[in-house]
């Protein structure tokens, strides 16, 4: 493998494992702090990339999906929090993913009838297409956009978990709900708005990967497929490990092809398995 | 039961409401299920039942509901048009519903025809089943090239194509068009690396030369590990040969585009009309100039696809002519012609399968000429995509009528009902 | 304890609610074709093999409490394993079985101790890992198919002479087989150390505190719950004479949690009831209302547990035929309507 090879797949793998971040921390801290294994998503990231697609389709313009997309799929979130998911508080696990489940089954069914079993994805404008030239890596500029995007909204949840008023809470639950509770405040409030971000976040996603991969209604299985590899092998409920887990994803992804061509997938699932032997509970868990 | 009073009571009511919904969920069940065969045996004597089991879910759904409307189209313009009935069940791409499918329009609903899936896998699951029971099994697609060759029935038709007359003949098509070296790539499963192979045989004997391959799982979405390979190659390849479908194809193209390698001047061909109509506008600009190969081209300019496109447009104003619309109409005109020959009788499946085995029809396609081993000889295209006044069409040039061959030299073996030449 | 007393309580109902099912069974070939299409033979079929996993299923995440996400990889192997024995090897539907028996023997003991150190959750995921292992292994496995899976399985014999391939040996020797799981899971249960495995669910220290391995009795009911699959899926292999990769699937797994929940866990019958609930649902709904099937389905599945405010033990009583089941037969569920 040449130098610029090298780097470019390196390039890559941080590339597409901060997209992954922004889906697999949603799912992990929803279940830290909520005890909700959310199998619907996956769901939440292909609605946004639909939804982002009619939206790209409707007025050309990409930064109004980007931000309309996830907004529609937040205010989805939050309808399915308040109505269905938050009934099963306190429940055992298999209540929630049963809910969950059929959920994504209805999503999933939903998004074939309304859009067809067509592929999709979004045409992305003129200024993001092309590449441009590193000292001799050639990187496409969208996914240069997708870089630094991602690291920059990974950033700012960082940012809000450890520093806001929000945050407070949500990283105490992650290890102490009833003392948080405790202290007056409204848990019920900050379930809500943790799942209204969570879906938010996994519908920017939607809108990323749609850009650059295929929009097709199987898609919610191979995303939910993938964040709970990432959760696997970072951690449940921690956002650090979700950022770990998926960099180490994205990265197998893009070293894997190359080093076993033949197995590329197995890159995969070798790291999957190191981590369940060592560390059972995953490299950062917090629980 | 119990000892104390109010938990009794509270029991006994749940039991009973228990004990109402039981029968109430029971009988629906079994009123739903002993309706169909008193409800149907009736009607069976006038009407021409067809099954139609396609993939309105999973990997193939793209092309179930237009197979389906272009095989009711066919229909409707028929003689039969008032005496067809049409039971439409979904495979959902899965090889075990299938079968489960296919049995169940048989054995409840007594169809006298079935049309059967898209997926190869399917086909390959449904045929022996079917053939088992003497029961007709046509496939508008269903490319399996071993249910022409050893895995050959006498009642399982094969309207489309296999990998093997799909792709033979691009070689020496790729050698004249763009020039003798080629990049080998696809999708790593069956049918991807058997197109790869058979293009690697027939190019290698008409003087051609590999100069790199690589296979990529199956839903690989990034291809960037994959493309620098090209890129490094021993030699500039005059282009790319390989098979992706669905999402891999649109990741595969726009990854090529967004790497530049289509703006150096890297033209990809694939196959089995993987440009197919629907599939283009999720590609968009990034796929205009390249290539694959098919037997159907849709809008081409001969009177039979006119009429067609123009009843297509009629009947579905807002939807593109696509190949798996024409090989649904397809389908329905072969059929139509089979009843002509058994004078309108479904239940003369004897009948059907004698006439089927050596029919001979005009469609949208041009002229297709069932092959001996109950695969058909089409005529090949080997396509263009281009976009005029921002539709896109396919450049069709024709490469010659190919069946696919049978023999003990071929993977799939030979055909105890005789094999076409080439 | 009020187990024995329901028991005791139960025991007349339970035989004749038993005998009539298994009188059903064993008359319905007799209606095919005149009552009813031969279609639903096919359909009772699927249910029965489900239904054998199931009884394992239920051992482990019922009555244990270990609700897996991969039993998918017991199936898929006994199915692979008795598929390529009964192309390659030998006709015979016994060795097949046996064969497959063992594979999973081994898988569910070396992954018995990786798994028993686990719980809940992380029991899911692991579970989940390893079927995915499997999952694309047989993908990529050109040997075994690759993705098109293996295809022209022949029919197995029971006996020499006997051959499996028709649908009437196979359905009596499928019934056979059930009602024998059947009997064994039942055993099992009431045996000491189904006990012990209600109680690891329950308080897993005071059962370690009694002096009780719990981890060698975790590893022993994953283990079992495993040769069930396995015996389901030699079965599946014999009825359909191919053998996809999708039996490794993720969804698969997921189908098998979803038909026990919604039978309702922990009751042996619950499991088998919910099996044949979603297999005859899927198939009703899918020849109805085509491709919108699956938003129906999930959306009866939400429906089904936000009815019931306590959770899914409640949705049994509640809602479905089961919980009438479920009370003749003296079902206990973590409620404790008893200890």
């Amino acid at each position: 493998m040449t130098l610029s090879s090298f780097l470019t797949n390196l390039l890559y793998g941080i590339t597409i494992g901060s997209a992954y971040t922004l889906i697999a921390s949603g799912l992990s801290i929803v279940f830290g702090v909520m005890g909700v294994l959310n199998f619907a998503h996956g769901s939440f990231v292909m609605l946004g990339a639909y939804t982002g697609m009619t939206i790209m389709n409707l007025t050309g313009n990409f930064w109004l999906s980007l931000t309309l997309a996830p907004l529609a799929i937040a205010l989805l979130g939050g309808i399915v929090e308040k109505s269905m998911v938050s009934r099963l508080y306190g429940k055992d696990i298999p209540s929630t993913l049963f809910l969950t489940f059929g959920l994504s089954m209805v999503f999933s069914n939903a998004v074939l009838l309304i859009w067809g079993g067509s592929h999709y994805s979004i045409q992305l404008p003129a200024y993001f297409k092309g590449f441009i030239n590193l000292g001799g890596i050639y990187y496409p500029k969208f996914r240069l956009f997708v870089l630094i995007f991602s690291c920059v909204l990974v950033a700012v949840l960082w940012l809000f978990l450890s520093r806001s008023r929000w945050g407070l809470p949500i990283r105490a639950g992650l290890f102490d709900l009833e003392t948080v509770e405790a202290f007056g405040i409204d848990i019920y409030k900050v379930f809500s708005v943790l799942f209204i971000i969570c879906s938010g976040l996994a519908a920017v996603a939607g809108v990323i990967i749609g850009s650059m991969r295929s929009i097709n209604p199987m898609m919610d299985l191979d995303l939910i497929t993938i964040a709970l590899i990432v959760i696997v092998i970072g951690g449940l409920g921690s956002f650090k490990g979700a950022l770990v887990g998926s960099l180490v994803l994205g990265l197998a992804e893009a070293f894997g092809a190359q080093a076993m061509p033949g197995f590329a997938k197995f890159t995969t699932w070798v790291i999957m398995a190191l981590v369940l032997l060592l560390r059972p509970k995953g490299l950062f868990s917090e629980r | 039961m119990n000892k104390e009073n109010g938990p009794k009571e509270e029991k006994r009511l749940i039991s009973r409401r228990d004990f109402i919904k039981t029968v109430g969920i029971g009988g629906g069940v079994l009123a739903t299920g002993l309706s169909g065969p008193f409800f149907h045996a009736r009607a069976a004597q006038q009407e021409i039942r067809i099954g139609h089991l396609t993939n309105l879910s999973g990997v193939f759904a793209i092309g179930g509901p237009l197979l389906d409307k272009g095989l009711k189209l066919a229909f409707a313009q028929s003689k039969y048009r008032d005496r067809v009935k049409f039971f439409v069940e979904d495979s959902q791409t899965k090889a075990d519903v299938s079968v489960q499918k296919a049995l169940k329009l048989y054995e409840k609903d007594n169809v006298h025809i079935l049309v059967g899936p898209i997926g190869g896998h399917e086909s390959a699951a449904i045929s022996p089943v079917l053939s088992a029971k003497k029961r007709l099994l046509v496939e508008a697609y269903g490319a399996n090239s071993f249910l022409v060759g050893k895995d050959c029935s006498p009642y399982t038709f094969m309207l489309g194509h296999t990998t093997y007359n799909l792709t033979v003949p691009m070689a020496p098509w790729f050698l004249k068009t763009l020039g003798n070296k080629v990049f080998l790539v696809g999708a790593d499963y069956t049918t991807g690396r058997d197109i790869a192979r058979f293009f690697k045989d027939a190019f290698q004997k008409v003087g051609g030369k590999v100069v790199g391959e690589f296979y990529s799982p199956l839903g690989t979405a990034e291809f960037a590990p994959y493309l620098s390979q090209i890129r490094n190659a021993k030699e500039k390849p005059n282009g790319i040969f390989g098979f992706y479908a669905g999402p891999d194809l649109v990741s595969f193209v726009r990854q090529l585009d967004e790497f530049g390698l289509k703006k150096d001047g890297y033209v990809y061909v694939s196959t089995i009309g993987a440009f197919s109509m629907t599939m283009l506008p999720a590609m968009g600009d990034a796929c205009v100039g390249y290539y694959d190969c098919f037997h159907s081209v849709p809008y081409i300019d001969t009177p039979q696809s006119k009429a067609f496109t123009a009843a297509w447009q009629k009947a579905h104003p807002n939807e593109v002519v696509d190949e798996f619309a024409i090989m649904g109409f397809d389908t329905g005109v072969c059929l139509i012609k089979a009843l002509d020959a058994v004078k309108g009788d479904p239940t003369n499946t004897e009948g059907l399968v004698a006439a089927l085995h050596t029919i001979e029809y005009e469609s949208p396609r041009g002229k297709i000429k069932m092959g001996t081993n109950n695969g058909t000889i089409v005529p090949m295209y080997a396509r263009k995509i281009t976009k005029k006044d921002g539709q896109f069409r396919h450049e069709a040039t024709f490469l010659g009528d190919y069946g696919t061959p049978c023999g003990t030299q071929y993977e799939w073996g030979a055909c105890k009902l005789g094999c076409p030449s080439g | 304890m009020a187990d024995t007393q329901e028991g005791r309580r139960g025991f007349g109902t339970r035989r004749l609610v038993e005998a009539a099912i298994l009188a059903a069974l064993l008359l319905l070939p007799l209606g095919s074709g005149r009552l009813f299409s031969d279609f639903y033979i096919a359909l009772c079929l699927r249910i029965m093999i489900f239904g054998v996993l199931m009884l394992g299923f239920d051992l482990l995440a019922g009555y244990c409490g270990l609700v897996s996400f991969g039993h998918a990889m017991f199936f898929g192997t006994g199915a692979y394993v008795a598929a390529v024995t009964w192309k390659y090897f030998s006709d015979s539907m016994w060795i097949g079985m046996l064969l497959g028996l063992g594979l999973n023997a081994v898988i569910g003991y070396v992954l018995g101790l990786l798994v028993v150190r686990t719980r809940t959750v992380y029991f899911i995921f692991l579970t989940f890992a390893f079927s995915q292992f499997f999952f694309v292994t047989a993908n990529s496995w050109r040997l075994i198919g690759g993705t098109d899976g293996l295809t022209g399985i022949p029919a197995p014999t029971l006996l020499p002479g006997i051959s499996l391939g028709e649908r009437i040996p196979f359905y009596y020797f499928t019934v056979a087989l059930l009602v024998a799981a059947y009997l064994v899971a039942r055993r099992i249960v009431n045996s000491h150390f189904g006990r012990l495995l209600r109680g690891i669910h329950q308080n897993e220290e005071r059962v370690k505190f009694l002096g009780y391995n719990s981890p060698l009795m975790i590893r022993r009911v994953f283990l079992i719950s495993g040769l069930f699959g396995s015996v389901s899926g030699t079965l599946m292999a014999c009825f359909q004479p191919f053998v996809p990769p999708d039996y490794y699937h993720l969804s698969m797994s997921g189908e098998f949690v979803m038909m026990g929940l919604l039978g309702g866990m922990g009751t042996l019958v619950g499991p088998l009831a919910g099996t044949a609930i979603v297999i005859f649902l899927g198939d009703f709904l899918s020849s109805w209302l085509k491709e919108a099937w699956m938003l129906c389905l999930g959306a009866m599945y939400v429906i089904c547990i936000l009815f019931s405010p306590e959770g899914l033990t409640k949705i049994v009583s509640n809602l479905s035929a089961t919980g009438l089941l479920a009370r003749l037969f003296g079902r206990k569920g973590p409620q404790g309507q008893g200890s």
